[in-house]
This record gives C-alpha cells, structure tokens and sequence, in this order.
C-alpha cells in the first residue's frame, strides 16, 4: 500500500510544483516589456522519501530564482554611457559644422569679399564695385556674427542640458539609495533588484557607473569616475557650478564637493561637458580666424590711400586682448596688451597664463605645458602681441591674457563710405617736376619710370629709405649723375636719403608715419630707366583712382603664410572648416559604433536574461502535461484503489 | 522570440530609412556632401574649387575692364597717329617753299584743328567716364589748356597692378606721358635760328655720327651756337661754340644746290639755302617738348611765315625742327599702341586661361561634392526593395508565436 499512497503524494508535489511554474510563466510573460525585469526560473529539487513527506516527489514551495547576470548588465551600463555620450556629441559636433558652413558660409563670405577686391582694382573709381566690396564685407562680419553666435547660443544650450541632466541623474541617485534600504529590509527581494536594475539602467544614460554589491542584500554601491555617489548612507547629490554661462560648468558630489570626472564617454552628462569644451574651442579658433583676417586687411589699410587721400583706417572693428589679474596677486604690475601680429597668434585661439618668477616673466599656453620664456623688459613680445608692463609685479603673481576675446562677435564693418576703402598707393612718380597746382613738368634728358611697388617689413638692400617724419610729403629725386640722385623733400627742402640706380633700377623706401597702424612697413617703389645728370622725378601723394591697394588687399586671401595653418588665410579657413567637419564626422562615426555596442549588450543581457515568449511557451506546454501527468498519476492511483476495494 | 528582436528590427529599418532619406536628398541636391561632416577633404576641397572660381571670375572682370580701356586707348591712339601725320603733310607742304601766305593761313589753320583734336585724343575718357591717359589721377581731365593757349599734363606716371590671371598682373594705369615726354628736334638736338638772322639758311640736325658723342650732348645742358661769318676773301665761315670752348670751326659750301653737313659734338647738322654774315643757331640738347607744344608751335610758325627771305628762313627753321619732333612721336605712339596690342594679347591669352582654370575648379569641384546619379538611385531602388523585403519578413516573423500552435 505504501506504494500507492506514496505515488499520489508524490504526484501532488509535483501537481503543486507544476503550478508553481505555470505561475512563474505566467509571471514571465506579463513582465516581457518590463525595464529592469529579469525573467524567473523555477528550481525544483527532489524530495526525500520520508523525510519531509512520503514517496518522495518535489520539495514544496519550489524556488523561484531570478535569472540575473551581474557582467551583461554592467556591459549594458558601460553601453549605455557611452552610446549617450556619442549621440550628444554628435548633436553638438554637428551644430558647430553647420555654425562654419550653414547659413552664410564663412569661406565663401570671404571669398567674395577678396575677389570681388581683385576686381575693384581694375575699376578702382566703380561706385557700383566699391559697394559690392562694402556690401561683401558687411556680409563677412555678419558671417562671423552668426556663426559665433550659432555657437554662444549651443554653450548657453548645453549649459543648460547639463543642469537638467544632472537634476535628473540626482532623482536616479535617491532612488538607488531607497531601493538599498528597502533591500536591507527584506534581502534579495527580486522585484526590488528588478527596479535597481531598471533604475541603474537609467542612469548610465547620464553618467558612466560602475556599482559594488554592499552585502548580500543586493544594495549596491554607485561610484563614477572613482567618486562614491551612493553608498549605505544614501546618495550624494551632484551640484552644477557655473558663474557665468561661458564657463565650463564643473560637478561635484556630495555636502563634501568632491570634484565629479567625466570623460568624453561617460554619458549625456560627459557627452555635454565634452561638447561645452569643443563648442567653446571651435567659438576660440573662430575669433582667431575673425581676428586675423580683420587684421591683415585693416592692416592692407593702413598701407593705403583713401578716396580722401588719408591712409586708410581699420574696416573691421574687432576685439582687444583681454586681461585677469589673478585673485592672490600681490604685486601691482598692470598688463597692458596689444595685437602687433594677428595673423602670428595662436590659431587655436588659446590664450596664455603669464606668471612672474625671479627670473622674469614667463606664459604658459592655456590648456597645454607649452610655456615661453619673455625676460622682464616692457613690453613683452609673444606670438603677435606686446604686453606693456606698469607697475611691479611680484614672484608668484599671475595674469591670464587672452589676445582676442569674442572677435567674431565683435567683428564689424566700420564704415558704409565708399571713400573710406584705401584702395590706393600712398606715393605716386611724374617723370620731371610738378607744380603745387599738380601741373607736370619735364625737362629730364634721360628717363624714368615706375615699375612696380610692393609693401614690405623691412626696405629692400640698397634702397633709398625715407623716414616716417617725412611721410605724406612730396619728394624730389634730384639726379646729380646718371646713377646718383638725392631724395629731396620739397616741403622742408632737406635731403631726406640718397641712391643709385644700378642695373637699370632703383628702389625707394618710405617708412609709413609712425603712430599709423601701418608703422613700421615701407612702401617700396621700383624705377627704372636710364636718367640722366640733372634729371628731375617727384614723388607725391596722391594717385586716389589707382587699385594697387585694393589688389593687395585681395592677394591677403591666397598669400603665402607659412605661419598660418594651411599656409594661407584661405588655407587657415580651409583648415578650421576641415577639421570641425572631421570632427563632426568622427563623432556620427563613433555614435553608430557605440549605438551598435549597445544593441549587441542589451542583446546579449536579453539571451540570459530576457524573456523569451516561444520558451515560455514550450515551458508552458512542458509543465502542463506535467501536470496532466501528475494528475493522471493520482486518477490512476485511485482506480487502483477503487479495484482493490471492490475486490475486497 | 523576445524583446530584442523587435527593437532590433525598429533600429535596421531606422537605419535603412535613414539611408534612403539621404540618398533621396542626394537625388533632389544632386549633391553626395552637403556638409563639411559628411566627407570633409572633398567639401574643403570644393569651397576651394568655388573660391578660386570667384577670384577666376573676379580676373575676368578686371580683364574685361582693362580691354575695355585698352581698346578704347589703342583707338584714340590710333587717331592722334592721323592727326599727326596730316600736321606732318602739311608741315612737309610749307617746308617746300611754294605757299603764298594765304595758304599759309589756311594750312595754320588746318595745323590748329588737329591741335584741338589731339587734345581731344589725350583727354578720352573710357565708357566709365575715366580718363584713359591720366597715369592713376583717371578722374581730373590730364590736359588742361591754359589761358595762354599751352597745355599742361596734371596727370601722373603712376602704376596700379591687377591681376588678371593667377600670378600674372597687368599695370592699368596709362601715363600721359606719350603725349609729352617725345624729344624734340632728332632726339639728340634741336636747332632754333636767332631771331635777328638776315639769310635765308635752315639748320635742322638730320643724324648723329658719333652715338656716343650725341648721347653725351643729348644728356649735357650746354648748349653749343653756331655762328655764320663772311671772311675777306668771301668764304663763309662757320664757328661751334660750347659755352667758351671753340668746338669747330671752317668753312662752308654755300653754292647753289648745297647741304654742307657741319658735324658737332657727334650730331650732323644740314645747312641749306646761304647764312649771311652774323647770323646765328643755336644748337640745344634734345628735351622733352609736348606733342601739344610741337603742334603749337607749327601753327604759330605758318600763322606768321613773313614775307622776307629771312623770315621764311625763320619759320621754315622752326617747321624744320618740328618736323623731327613729329617722327619722335610717330615713334612713341606707334610704340605706345603696340604695348598696349601686346597687354590686350595678355589679357585675351589670361582669359582663355581663366575659363579653363574656372572650368576645371568647377568639374572638380563637381567631382568631389556631386552624387553620382547612376549610383545613388541603383542604391536607392536598392535600399527600397530591401527595406520592404524586411518588413515584409518581419511582418511574417513577428506573427511567429509558438503559442498558436499550442
């Protein structure tokens, strides 16, 4: 008898262990689409017999395990984080490529102005040409307004997303912490680890995670970057700290502040710092561009004539270098600096930090090690600028300089005065002498002409140099052999320089005025011929309708710079729009990668731990003809009993 | 089947449609790089292509400008050379001797119209309104008359480059100076009578027999006067002084039909019809003279030929002298106009060069940033087919469910 007793209680062990399955599939498929939910697995095991209930069957309650695998959800974390990051930065890299090249492209607003340059000096007294050029340096200025403003309104943006993103990251954070102390009150409770799991799923979109079980419970422990954000005592708040919206927002955790490190990868969050960083470097590199460009043509400017035969004055108005004393500067040295170069700055647009040790000054380019040694004498030179010094500075005090703080922005067209572009040559030659009422007269035996001019930083060797003092005065050339002749000012009647002409030509410098932007360069004219003793040639101010000028001007665009990256202004411009292009380009590279990443670890996850409808469908089937047959055991069972009964 | 595969099949078909939207921009652009991100080299690479047809066309601009002038400049060139040889036919019919003063007066006349129209000539203004000989001043008229019928050049000889084809530039400014800067007499030497002369002898200096010699006269201030004496015996004697200095001396042929040649400081000098005793020339190194001036004084001269021999003699010297004055400037404009032929051949070469230029910036521009439509809709059809061949496939897996068969 004992054997069918024990038969139909096993059989009900396994009817009870049946349904506690068909239950957990059940379960199972309810929680597909759950987030967090790792599907549960029924372990049986088989019971004794006479231990804990005769003909041995399954041991009830059976246990319901959770099918979690802690490697596959740190790979999906890890996947997370970074796939947030990418797309971030895509987003950003993006928008600063569209910043150069959308709406009002930068190298082609610039290519405009300096052809259409080219073409005024054709037809330099062609009002319509004169405007056109006004009209394309207007629409230069106003392409670097936009862009830098394209790219002020993306910091002031992700400024903002990073707040946003964080509040959000601290509300994960509190979670984490209540779901640890609900776990250390009832440990292992498998829809708690579900909603961890959920919870720490959502928070590697913002930040990259790694966590620590604490005990057996299943708290966790959340670090980032090797700083603890939640631990026992709960979770510890990330802060966002930004004065002033251009500044690179920094995070810390906690009442104790610890400084938060994100990588480029370390989600949304590290995403948007690491954008914040490239937006402000791409507005940097902008203002450089502005700044050079407004340079060298105010610079070709101040090398010209203007209608009303002054030497042109700057076109662009741009920025000035800017200074900071630093806070626990103890001396009083005051920096004063000024732009002599601006197509020698830096291209990166970095500005410098300059301390003052015994041994004299000394800058160090922000963000790198590269440092120069400047002396202590005022002014200081470096890379394009001079920066006077007043006062006395102390070892230890520190300034950061940068040489032209939103240039882009800044950038505008001074004038809408046809007449204020300096389209032409400071000096022009009559062969003989002319009258104070501009009338030409020519008694020269021999001859002498102009043949070229060019402006230069120093005066060819053997020219005749002609001071600055002198500038805008008329000159003689008075021959006194059919070589020699004496640089005559006709204004003060001094002798001003003496040449030669040898091989047929002669090269007269003129220091442009000092004080003038253009301090420092030489106008330098050619002549050629062959005078004779006696000979008479003028020099004078004027020539208004000539286009020399305008064609300098218009050669800034493709002259060779080997201090400019690319080589050329053109180059440079090239370059910028290159690089923030390749940027861009690898960033959409990187964010399929990561996003590739991704799927394959939430795939990955899903083959141990998901849910898989056709396996709960074959469990299901399975367990119901366990059932089936448990039950036919007990039916079989009893008509066995029945039989017996009946034969007794 | 779970989760995974459904979010698996969203994201292929997002990044089929994706694909698809891009290639239907390429298809509606006709361009495969639409931003620097796309493929940076070849977008850099076609705003180069771009900028350097901007300054392409820019050139071709100037170009246009600078035929414009040289067109309008080698006309007006042109037509000074007829005027100045009409002055020249004329100046040769008084030197011939047979003009009654009437035809004297008509041919000054004549010699005063094509004065006016030279002036005229100088002071062409191009179809901008700016003076096309004027050196950089385009825009003040060059040739002003004075009150006292001279002309004064308030022009310049400055130089204004534009390039006109990558590295090559032109100068665009035209001096005035053609007009002004010619020799006068043979370029070494000018003769002029002395007012009080009573023969009927011309001097004009007719060629050089010392190159070195006449350069040096030429370029010297000094000039040298040549005195006519009759000596005892009859003879007529001639005496070349420089400043103190007796350069030659002797006598001269002074028979009918003659043109005793007297060498002086390297320059020939012509003598014809008979010097009388006392008269003089003076020999002057060559200076610029104004074609304005040389025409004026043509004018002035057959205004008053004067009816003596002497004063024929006179006004004959000075027609003489102009006469060599004019081949300096039939020189200079003819050489003025074949400079100017030879800077229009340069622009139309540089033009030529610029169209191919622009023409290869373009297609490689072309090159780099267009899609290639053959490619792009294979792809695209491709894609389409593709994406509705999985959704179709999905839509049959999806229904999968090992439930329906349970």
């Amino acid at each position: 008898m004992t054997g069918l007793s024990s038969a139909v209680s096993a059989a009900l062990s396994g009817l009870n262990d049946s349904s506690e399955r068909i239950g957990t599939v059940g379960n199972n498929i309810a929680n597909e689409s759950t987030p967090g939910y790792a599907a549960r697995s029924v372990e049986s095991q088989s019971a004794r017999d006479g231990a804990s209930q005769t003909g041995g069957g399954v041991i009830d309650p059976a246990l319901v395990k959770r099918v979690a695998d802690a490697i596959q959800a740190s790979n999906v974390y890890r996947a997370n984080a970074a796939n947030s990051a990418a797309s971030t930065r895509t987003t950003a890299f993006a928008a600063i490529d569209q910043a150069f090249t959308g709406n009002g492209d930068i190298q082609d607003a610039a290519s405009s102005f300096f052809a259409d340059l080219g073409a005024l000096a054709s037809d330099p007294t062609n009002a319509a040409q004169v405007s056109t050029v006004l009209a394309d340096a207007q629409a230069l200025s106003a392409t670097f307004n936009a862009a830098s403003g394209a790219l002020s309104q993306q910091t002031a943006q992700i400024g903002a997303q990073v707040k946003q993103q964080v509040t959000q990251a601290n509300t994960q954070l509190g979670q984490l912490a209540t779901l640890n102390k609900q776990l250390a009150a009832a440990p292992g409770d498998l829809s708690l680890l579900d909603q961890q799991q959920a919870t720490l799923s959502k928070l590697s979109t913002y930040l990259d995670i790694t966590t620590i079980p604490l005990g057996d419970s299943g708290a966790v422990a959340v670090m980032t970057g090797g700083t603890v954000l939640v631990d026992q005592s709960g979770a510890q708040d990330i802060a966002v700290n930004q004065p002033q919206p251009d500044d690179l927002p920094v995070l810390h955790a906690g009442t104790e502040s610890f400084p938060l490190k994100l990588t480029a990868t370390g989600g949304a969050i590290g995403g948007l710092m690491s954008s914040f960083t490239a937006t402000t470097d791409a507005g940097r590199q902008l203002d450089w561009t502005a700044g050079a460009i407004s340079g060298l043509v105010n610079g070709a400017q101040a090398e010209g004539l203007t209608g009303n035969g002054a030497l042109g004055s700057a076109l662009f108005a741009t920025a000035q270098p800017g200074v900071t004393p630093a806070a626990g500067n103890t001396g009083s040295a005051v920096l004063a600096p000024s732009v002599s170069d601006p197509s020698a700055l830096p291209s990166s647009g970095q500005g410098y930090t300059l301390s003052y040790s015994a041994s004299g000054w000394s800058a160090t380019v922000t963000g790198t090690s590269q440092s120069y040694a400047l002396g202590s004498s005022s002014p200081l030179t470096l890379n394009g600028m001079n920066i006077a010094v007043t006062g006395i500075a102390n070892p230890g005090d520190s300034f950061q300089v940068a040489p032209q703080p939103g240039a882009a922005a800044a950038m505008r067209v001074t004038t809408t005065n046809p007449a204020d572009l300096a389209v032409a040559d400071p000096y022009v030659l009559s062969e003989g002498s002319v009258s104070t009422s501009g009338q030409v007269m020519n008694s020269n035996a021999g001859t002498i002409s102009e043949s070229s001019d060019t402006v230069l930083a120093a005066p060819g060797s053997g020219a005749a140099v002609v001071p600055a003092s002198a500038f805008g005065d008329t000159f003689e050339l008075r021959f006194t052999s059919n070589s020699a002749y004496d640089v005559v000012d006709t204004t003060t009647a001094t002798t001003l320089a003496s040449g030669t002409f040898s091989g047929g030509s002669t090269d007269i410098a003129m220091a442009y005025p000092s004080g003038s932007a253009s301090a420092g360069r030489y106008w330098q004219v050619r002549l050629s011929g062959a005078p004779a003793a006696g000979d008479v040639a003028t020099l004078k101010p004027g020539g208004l309708d000539s286009g020399s000028n305008a064609q300098r001007m218009s050669d800034i665009w493709r002259a060779t710079d080997t201090a400019l990256p690319g080589g050329s202004v053109q180059g440079a411009l090239s370059a910028l729009i290159g690089r923030t292009g390749a940027a861009s380009s690898a960033a959409t590279a990187l964010s399929g990668n990561t996003a590739s990443n991704l799927s394959t670890a939430q795939a990955d996850l899903s083959d141990v731990a998901g849910v898989n409808l056709d396996d709960q469908a074959e469990q299901l089937s399975e367990y119901q003809q366990a059932y089936q047959a448990a039950a036919k055991v007990i039916t079989t069972a009893e008509a066995m009993f029945k039989s017996l009964i009946n034969a007794v | 089947m779970d989760t995974t595969f459904f979010t698996a099949a969203g994201q292929s078909f997002a990044a089929q449609e994706t694909r698809i939207e891009q290639l239907e921009g390429e298809v509606a652009t006709g361009k495969a790089v639409t931003t620097a991100a796309a493929d940076p080299a070849a977008y850099v690479g076609a705003q180069q292509d771009a900028a350097t047809v901007k300054a392409l066309d820019a050139m071709d601009a100037s170009q246009v400008n600078i035929q414009q002038n040289l067109d309008s400049a080698t006309a007006a060139l042109g037509n000074v050379a007829t005027a100045l040889d009409h002055v020249q036919s004329i100046a040769l019919q008084a030197m011939s001797g047979t003009s009654s003063s009437d035809d004297f007066a008509a041919l000054s006349e004549q010699v005063g119209e094509g004065l006016q129209q030279i002036i005229g000539l100088a002071n062409t203004q191009s179809s901008n309104g700016n003076y096309i000989f004027a050196g950089t001043e385009k825009q003040t008229r060059p040739f002003v008359e004075t009150p006292g019928g001279a002309v004064s050049y308030v022009g310049n000889d400055g130089t204004s480059t534009v390039e006109i084809s990558p590295g090559v530039t032109v100068n665009a400014a035209l001096s005035g100076s053609i007009f002004t800067n010619a020799l006068s007499g043979n370029s070494y030497a000018s003769v002029a009578a002395a007012s009080g002369n009573t023969g009927s002898a011309t001097i004009l200096a007719t060629g050089i027999g010392n190159t070195a010699a006449a350069i040096a006269f030429q370029q010297s201030s000094t000039p040298v006067t040549l005195s006519f004496a009759s000596s005892a015996n009859g003879a007529m004697t001639y005496t070349a002084i420089s400043g103190s200095a007796t350069l030659a001396s002797g006598v001269v042929n002074t028979s009918d039909g003659a043109t005793p040649t007297i060498s002086v400081d390297g320059v020939q000098l012509t003598l014809s019809g008979n010097p009388a005793n006392g008269d003089s020339f003076a020999v002057n190194p060559s200076r610029p003279q104004s074609i304005f001036a040389m025409v004026k004084g043509i004018q002035q001269a057959l205004a008053a030929p004067g009816t003596t021999p002497a004063a024929r003699a006179l006004t004959r010297q000075k027609i003489g002298n102009a006469l060599g004055s004019i081949v300096q400037y039939q020189h200079k404009l003819s050489g003025a106009s074949g400079k100017a032929g030879v800077i229009l051949q340069a622009t139309r070469s540089a033009a030529t060069a610029n169209a191919q230029g622009s023409t290869r910036a373009q297609s490689n521009a072309s090159d780099l940033v267009s899609a290639d439509m053959p490619k792009v809709l294979t792809e695209l059809q491709d894609r389409s087919a593709t994406l509705q061949a999985a959704m179709k496939a999905f839509s049959v897996a999806s229904q999968l469910s090992l439930f329906k068969y349970l």
